[in-house]
């Protein structure tokens, strides 16, 4: 169930390459923003939902659920993070700034990661999904930094 | 096993990477014959902007309608072609051959990505019958007017957001593809076959790969941003205050120079994605044919590896004329020079590998030799446009329309051609006919250089690219004889392609028998 070792290497490979293909999208907009920000001059940070810090610490859960094992717990806070996270979209309206649009296409394009990652943790291998799932909720983490810190100014 | 399966699972939705790479292969050139189809009208209408065309709406070829087979053209030719027949086709077919791997790494991930490649270019033949038009914002859809929607005029409404939703659909295979073909040559190679000892091809393909990997993951958000500046009043892209068709839109800040830098941060690196697994075919190829190994291997690997870093580094060039700070476009200047060093190494390395080589002047070498004089031809005009100074003559002329064509148009295309003539007794057992294949080389060797040659000339003297009618333009009138002949040259080139399409489908009944490996390859595919 557990173990690094019984994967077979080229899965590893593809789930690396396919992590990095993620890692440069959210390295696009996130140069996006900071151009759009600099050279807009109608910038406006987006007020961060609160809900967001709740559903960081359930994506963390569920990353640690799924350390110890408990697949079903944390396909259970996967589908809850993204229930928070349509709380969240609900509080801001995307066109209303250009920080609200771009916390909107960041979040929305993470979640949609997130639900590849629920239907990962019973089709995929049990070791590839649970670094996928880690990466996003390290990646998570990153997104929540930058509209915490700066984003939201 | 295989025989039980129905012929929907063997043929249709295979996870055979022979029949994949056909699919790609068969796909592309569908593509490829409806490309150059459009290209042929395209040049009829410069010549000839005033014929009655009958089962055109009001009987003329308008210059919306002009602009939406220009837009067509280059998306299907980019995409759908140069980026699908040398990387999904003829890799998908030999990667697992050449390495000695039984399949790809992931044969379910490679049919979905051959189906969603199928499903990009289903969408974008629909988007030219969509209500309102076809797309005409060109390959590159640059803002703002790509990014307003209907009020830009005819060709801006759904059929723009079906252009997004297929270059998506096609960006998402190419990652899927992409993922798949680095996984198989990292880890799926035989025991004791290092990756020093890879054929070029497969360097061709893996080097591309991580191209198209890191490229496409970039284009994809720039696409969903598109779409919400278009459908959700997002300001992405669009600064305020802009007025269309005389109305006044309600963005603002946005900047379509950032579309342009997000769009060529992919559209650069590109090129790279077609070119690579060109490069790898023409260098197995060219050392095959001229019985010899290839002259400096490590430096031929290294030369790749150097284009796909440089490549990520020179978006820029495409954006001189921009408003781009001096300082920006002479380092992006330099950058762009620095690639012509790996690209010179490669070309001295081929020449190289022919030099003193008992050579075997059949059709596939022949095209094989066609590529490295169009990829010098090529590239030593983008010498020319990457200097900022020069560029802001020549930007928008068809001095760049002739540069591209050859370097990554028509080099790619020939690459294609050599693979299709030298490995089709691998995959049917059969030569083409060599006389045809000869008469096909000849007529379109010489007929792209007189295509293309002319249009450098076209953009000295300052014809601008993209002109419906450019005899509307007094200054422009002297260049019509020189439009004549490229259109009466790119008929003659068009038509020579039916010599090739009627080669490959006869040979694969009637072609001469070949042994297992008639050109004496040294790699691993022919020693089956």
């Amino acid at each position: 169930m557990n173990g690094r070792a019984e994967i077979p290497r080229a899965s590893l490979t593809g789930l690396y390459a396919m992590a990095g293909a993620v890692t440069m999208a959210f390295m696009a907009l996130t140069s996006a923003m900071v151009v759009r920000r600099t050279l807009g001059g109608d910038w406006t940070g987006v007020p961060l939902p609160g809900v967001v810090f709740v559903n960081t610490a359930v994506i963390v859960l569920a990353s640690i659920a799924l350390e110890r094992g408990r697949t079903g717990l944390t396909a259970v806070l996967g589908v809850l993070f993204l229930g928070g996270q349509v709380l969240a979209w609900r509080e801001i309206a995307i066109a209303a700034g250009p920080g609200n649009s771009f916390f909107w296409v960041f979040t929305a394009l993470h979640a949609t990661h997130v639900t590849g990652a629920i239907a990962a943790l019973g089709l995929a291998r049990p070791a590839v999904a649970r670094i996928f799932w880690h990466f996003l909720t390290v990646l998570w983490i990153y997104l929540l930094l930058l509209f915490a810190l700066w984003g939201n100014r | 096993m295989t025989e039980q399966r129905g012929w929907l699972r063997r043929y249709v939705f295979s996870t055979d990477h022979k029949v994949i790479g056909i699919q790609y292969f068969l796909l592309a050139l569908f593509s490829a014959v409806f490309g150059m189809l459009l290209s042929v009208a395209m040049r009829l209408h410069l010549v000839y902007p005033n014929a009655r065309i009958p089962f055109l709406e009001g009987g003329m070829m308008t210059p919306e309608f002009y602009l939406s087979m220009m837009t067509m053209h280059g998306t299907i030719m980019v995409f759908f072609v140069l980026t699908t027949a040398p990387q999904s086709g003829f890799g998908n077919y030999m990667i697992p051959l050449q390495i000695g791997a039984a399949d790809m790494a992931f044969p379910r991930l490679n049919m979905l990505s051959f189906w969603t490649t199928f499903a990009g270019l289903m969408v974008l033949l629909s988007s030219m019958l969509a209500r309102g038009g076809g797309p005409l914002s060109g390959w590159t859809a640059y803002p703002p007017l790509s990014a307003v929607g209907e009020v830009a005029g005819p060709g801006q409404g759904l059929g723009q957001d079906l252009w997004l939703v297929s270059i998506a659909l096609f960006s998402m295979a190419s990652l899927m593809g992409s993922i798949n073909f680095i996984a198989t040559l990292l880890d799926l190679r035989a025991p004791g076959l290092g990756l020093m000892q890879l054929p070029l091809s497969c360097w061709g393909w893996l080097s591309a790969a991580l191209v198209s990997l890191l490229a496409f993951a970039v284009l994809i958000p720039a696409g969903v941003l598109m779409l919400l500046d278009r459908n959700l009043g997002t300001s992405f892209f669009l600064p305020a205050g802009l007025v269309v068709s005389d109305r006044i839109l309600e963005h603002s800040g946005g900047s379509p120079i950032l579309w342009q830098h997000l769009f060529w941060f992919f559209g650069h690196p590109e090129v790279y994605i077609v070119i690579l697994p060109a490069m790898g075919i023409i260098s197995t190829v060219l050392a095959t044919m001229s019985r010899k190994p290839i002259f400096g291997y490590k430096a031929m690997v290294y030369a790749m590896l150097a284009i796909v870093v440089l490549g990520f580094l020179v978006w820029g060039h495409h954006m001189f004329v921009s408003g781009m700070s001096p300082y920006s476009g002479i380092a992006f200047s330099m950058i762009t020079m620095a690639v012509g060093v790996p690209s010179a190494i490669k070309t001295f390395n081929w020449i190289g590998t022919i030099w003193g080589g008992r050579l075997r002047l059949d059709t596939p070498m022949l095209f094989a030799l066609g590529f490295v004089s169009l990829f010098v031809s090529g590239g030593i005009t983008g010498i020319f446009l990457g200097q900022p100074s020069i560029d802001l003559y020549f930007h928008d002329t068809y001095f760049v329309v002739g540069h591209f064509h050859m370097i990554m148009g028509v080099a790619a295309i020939f690459a294609i051609f050599a693979g299709t003539y030298y490995w089709f007794p691998l995959m049917f057992g059969r030569f083409m006919n060599e006389p045809m294949g000869k008469f096909h080389f000849y007529v379109t060797f010489i007929g792209v250089y007189m295509i293309f040659v002319p249009m450098h000339f076209a953009g000295f003297a300052g014809n601008p690219r993209r002109y419906p009618d450019f005899q509307e333009f007094e200054f422009l009138n002297s260049l019509r004889s020189l439009h004549v002949f490229m259109t009466h040259s790119a008929i003659t080139t068009a038509a020579a392609q039916l010599v090739f399409l009627v080669n490959l489908f006869w040979s694969m009944r009637r072609g001469r028998t070949a042994s297992g490996n008639p050109w004496e390859a040294a790699t691993r595919e022919w020693q089956g």
